[in-house]
């Protein structure tokens, strides 16, 4: 846990995460945000993958800032926020081998929304993405139980 | 390919210099024959060994000769290697790194570099390019795809961006993007 602390620590010191006073509700109810989207994602997978894939990465970031408010922080308020959140996959209370998919899912989901050609994934890679998703999600929920 | 002046670096005569120092640059380690080095820089044997002996007597290339073979490799002892080999990655590094890497991790796969590199590498001047867009055609997992993007990224020193697209819809161009891109300046990579 040391290890963790040190590691808030230095991002709060490069002004990436602000102190936030979260309660267990608000963590859970992020949580359940978080669900919900990959739930829409599934949803909308077969006739819009551009709309599956960005709610694949809001369920991530969702789960990302619920771990964050249980830790008592958020991430600051500025642009390159989404860079930040590639840096907390990397806490060490997160399962490394699940997070590691994260930065590509940004990615995708960068091109999606403001690629130059309007980019498009395959449903089947969007259906990969969605799947990594929920597994980070649950990661992050298991990680929020045992802090 | 073309030997007119490079629109993916002004700064170079022709892409056929800019893939061979890329491709030595890229592999400092490891000695190239003549032929592999022509292959790899589309351009003859002939023009190959020019630029090569042009090279060699600047000090920029060490060569040694096995029988009647050459091999050369990249001089990491010169005063400027690593600046040159930063120009020549930057630059033409992306027409080395995404073949190599498609290779190790997306084989039996199509893979196509598109958007503004590919555009340079055709003549069509504009920006220095900002990111490297690949097209992937075929069904590749999601792990995969991060690690050849993760490698890629750091080899180039920039942001290299997968596009996964199934076959079927490529071959049909069933969408807006794929009718665009595939009117547009490709390369392939594998």
């Amino acid at each position: 846990m040391a290890d963790l602390k040190t590691e808030l620590f230095e991002l709060v010191e490069a002004k990436e995460l602000d102190a936030l006073f979260g309660t267990s509700d608000v963590v859970e109810k992020t949580l359940k945000r978080a669900e919900l989207n990959l739930v829409t994602a599934e949803v909308a997978l077969p006739a819009d993958q551009s709309a599956a894939l960005a709610l694949a990465y809001d369920a991530a970031g969702k789960a990302l800032s619920a771990l964050l408010l249980q830790l008592g922080y958020r991430v600051h308020e500025r642009g390159g926020s989404h860079a930040t959140f590639v840096r907390i996959t990397r806490l060490s209370c997160l399962d490394q081998g699940v997070w590691s998919e994260f930065e590509q899912l940004k990615k995708m989901r960068n091109k999606v929304e403001y690629g130059a050609f309007q980019e498009e994934y395959s449903l089947d890679f969007v259906s990969q993405a969605i799947a990594q998703s929920r597994l980070m999600v649950a990661d992050a929920r298991r990680a929020i139980s045992v802090l | 390919m073309k030997t007119s002046i490079s629109a993916l670096s002004p700064l170079l005569r022709s892409d056929a210099l800019g893939f061979l120092m890329a491709s030595l640059c890229l592999s400092p380690l490891e000695e190239f024959t003549l032929s592999e080095l022509a292959a790899r820089s589309g351009q003859s044997l002939a023009s190959t060994m020019r630029d090569v002996d042009r090279l060699s007597t600047a000090g920029y290339l060490i060569e040694r000769r096995v029988g009647r073979s050459r091999l050369i490799r990249f001089n990491n002892d010169h005063s400027m290697a690593s600046h040159v080999s930063a120009l020549f990655i930057h630059s033409h590094g992306p027409g080395a790194v995404i073949p190599k890497l498609a290779k190790e991790f997306l084989e039996d796969l199509q893979v196509y570099i598109f958007g503004s590199w590919a555009a340079r590498l055709n003549n069509h001047e504009g920006p220095d390019p900002q990111d490297v867009d690949v097209l992937i055609i075929g069904e590749p997992s999601m792990r995969k795809v991060s690690r050849f993007s993760e490698q890629a990224s750091l080899l180039l020193n920039r942001e290299v961006n997968p596009v996964v697209v199934s076959k079927d819809d490529w071959d049909n161009k069933s969408s807006g993007f794929l009718k665009t891109i595939s009117n547009s300046p490709m390369f392939r990579a594998l």
